[in-house]
């Protein structure tokens, strides 16, 4: 259902986008009536002719005929793109750097009061298998790229105003032109991963009867205690559809603006900005909370992507019906010091 | 100090592309590159207008504002131009461009338009070195001869007015005063925040 | 370890090859922006030639055209 709006929002953006279609712009547009219902005379012979402040109030943007075969160039004018400029100037470097500094200075306040958490009881020894190497390739290969789309991505938002006073102009412009090109290039192995893990993982992290309580508990990292969930608890679900659904607004974004024009026109490519820059906001955020509960935040949880197995006692506290499901898959160590039951098949 | 601007009077318009076409010939600007058009509404019904649209070289520039590299920069007579060496053609300056100037010579996949091209008011740009090099890149500069645009110069019906801002508001004023209409100064309120009262 | 080496190189050919057909897709301005009239390069096909008869895709009245004998007014 998550995945229907996220569908729809997009079916949205396009259909908004066909209905601003450029095409029509050449062909010019009915007339306008003037302010003025005054014939044309000698004294005024311009009566009936359109005056610029009529336009904008009528249709917010003025756009005409010409005789060029650059339709966009039809437009004559367009004030959204101060608009434009106060969102990209004003309002996008605040949104991103509240949202990334709040965030990071969340996650060292937590981890200054909290601290690393630990499994209660000791480590067996016994690992269980939690990702295979499918996953786990598909996961680090969407990781990495996110990585470099976040980076470069950041760039065309801070890159002038943190980057440049430090390198200089030329060797400022030579990296924005790298980064701009990585950027387009790591979208594509990005947006394959993020399709592969919708699919590897969908059914796993749909909604279950154990979400609720489990948020209720806030997973017990403050309260200590240990609800129980499947192999994906409602935390993680919540950063799966996080990322499966900013992932695709950022995706068809990216695409929409990757070919200019293709499908929308100024307005639209302008929405696209937004939208783009928005969601990369909120995501960077995100992620920058799921790389701290998958390293530092918890022991234990790095070997489950990294390595592929999880000890027994970390499934247990904090996947206990997975670990239940796959009690007869349990791998013993190799000095036999197995407590978990039947040896694997 | 004079602050250069451009007003089209839309009332005398022809569309007769001179202004166009002096443009393009006198800077070697590229096929599919305009960095003046003409643009008519209401074309062939009644109420056609015709408005000769470059860059209007704009108070706060809002395509120097958003641009990720910065290389725009605002000269002293209020000239907008930008360095073709630190552009990287991501193409933010055309979102933010109420009048559509910044040009591309390479269309689709954002990353690798080409370098930005716009009307440099006949002023050339940063190429301090030869002057060969700055007409390869930005075109005659007319400016630094003390001469005005050549597209100014070329209107045929003297419609397309380039100078100081006062000034030709003055001419402007005087102009609908003496023949009794005017629809005022297109793009002057996006552009410069400024009406002229008539 | 080694997954994840392989998961990194494996971006890095696959955003490779992207940005190689990226800019395979690029095209000047002057071959993207469709236009009828004569273009360097492609001459296009509505140039008038010798056997022009007047009469735009009517090919067949030029033999006509050519045969015809011209006769002199009264």
């Amino acid at each position: 259902m998550l995945l229907r709006s996220g569908a729809g929002l997009l079916a949205a953006l396009v259909l908004f986008g066909w209905l601003n279609c450029p095409a029509g712009a050449q062909h010019g547009q009915d007339p306008v009536p003037s302010a003025s219902s005054a014939p044309p005379s000698g004294a005024n012979p311009t009566a009936q002719a359109v005056t610029e402040e009529q336009l904008l109030q009528e249709m917010q943007k003025l756009e005409g005929r010409v005789s060029i075969p650059d339709y966009k160039a039809a437009l004559l004018e367009q004030p959204q793109g101060r608009g434009y400029q106060f969102f990209h100037e004003g309002l996008l470097p605040w949104l991103m750097g509240v949202l990334i500094v709040a965030m990071v200075a969340g996650l060292a306040l937590f981890f200054l009061l909290r601290g690393r958490i630990v499994t209660d009881a000791p480590q067996t020894g016994i690992k269980i298998r939690r990702f295979n190497v499918l996953e786990r390739a598909t996961h680090w290969m969407t990781a990495t790229c996110f990585i470099v789309l976040a980076l470069t991505g950041l760039n065309y938002v801070f890159g002038k105003r943190l980057l440049f006073p430090l390198i200089g102009p030329d060797a400022f412009a030579a990296f924005a032109q790298w980064s701009k090109l990585a950027h387009t290039a790591t979208a594509w192995p990005f947006m394959l991963g993020l399709l592969l893990m919708a699919a590897l993982w969908v059914r796993g992290n749909l909604p279950d009867r154990h979400d609720w309580r489990w948020l209720r508990e806030l997973g017990g990292f403050t309260s200590g205690t240990h609800p129980p969930a499947g192999r994906f608890n409602a935390g993680q679900k919540l950063i799966f559809w996080s990322v499966v659904i900013f992932g695709l607004v950022l995706s068809a974004t990216g695409i929409i603006m990757m070919f200019p024009f293709w499908t929308l026109d100024i307005n639209g490519m302008q929405l696209a900005q937004y939208g783009h820059a928005s969601a990369a906001s909120v995501l960077i955020a995100i992620i920058i909370a799921h790389i701290y509960i998958g390293t530092l935040g918890m022991a234990g949880a790095y070997d489950a992507m990294g390595k592929g197995e999880v000890d027994l006692t970390w499934a247990r506290e904090h996947h206990s019906l997975w670990a239940e499901e796959q009690q007869p898959r349990v791998r013993a160590r190799d000095d036999g010091a197995g407590t978990a039951g039947a040896p694997a098949e | 100090m004079a602050r250069l601007k451009f007003l089209c009077d839309a009332d005398r318009c022809i569309e007769c592309n001179a202004c166009v076409t002096a443009c393009k010939n006198e800077h070697d600007v590229p096929w599919g590159i305009n960095r003046r058009r003409v643009v008519t509404l209401n074309d062939g019904k009644p109420g056609e207008r015709s408005v000769s649209m470059a860059c209007m070289h704009c108070t706060e520039a809002p395509c120097a504002a958003v641009c990720p590299v910065d290389c725009f920069y605002t000269t002293a007579d209020g000239v907008v131009l930008h360095s073709k060496d630190l552009c990287i053609g991501c193409g933010y300056c055309f979102y933010a461009c109420p009048f559509g100037a910044p040009q591309y010579p390479r269309a689709g996949n954002f990353g690798s338009r080409g370098k930005m091209d716009k009307c440099t008011y006949c002023a050339g740009g940063p190429e301090q070195d030869s002057a060969e090099l700055e007409y390869a890149k930005y075109g005659r500069n007319r400016l630094e001869e003390g001469k005005l645009p050549l597209c100014a110069e070329m209107c045929s019906t003297k419609s397309l007015l380039a100078g100081d801002g006062e000034i030709i508001a003055r001419i402007y004023k005087e102009r609908v005063v003496k023949r009794g209409y005017g629809s005022g100064a297109w793009g002057w309120k996006t552009a410069y925040r400024e009406t002229i009262s008539t | 370890m080694p997954v994840i080496l392989a998961s990194i190189a494996l971006a890095l050919v696959l955003a490779v090859v992207a940005g190689l057909g990226l800019h395979s897709m690029q095209a000047p301005v002057y071959q993207s922006q469709p236009m009828q009239s004569v273009r360097v390069g492609d001459p296009g096909h509505n140039l008038v030639g010798p056997n022009w008869s007047g009469n735009p895709g009517r090919p067949e009245n030029s033999e006509r055209a050519l045969n015809a004998t011209f006769r002199e007014p009264g």
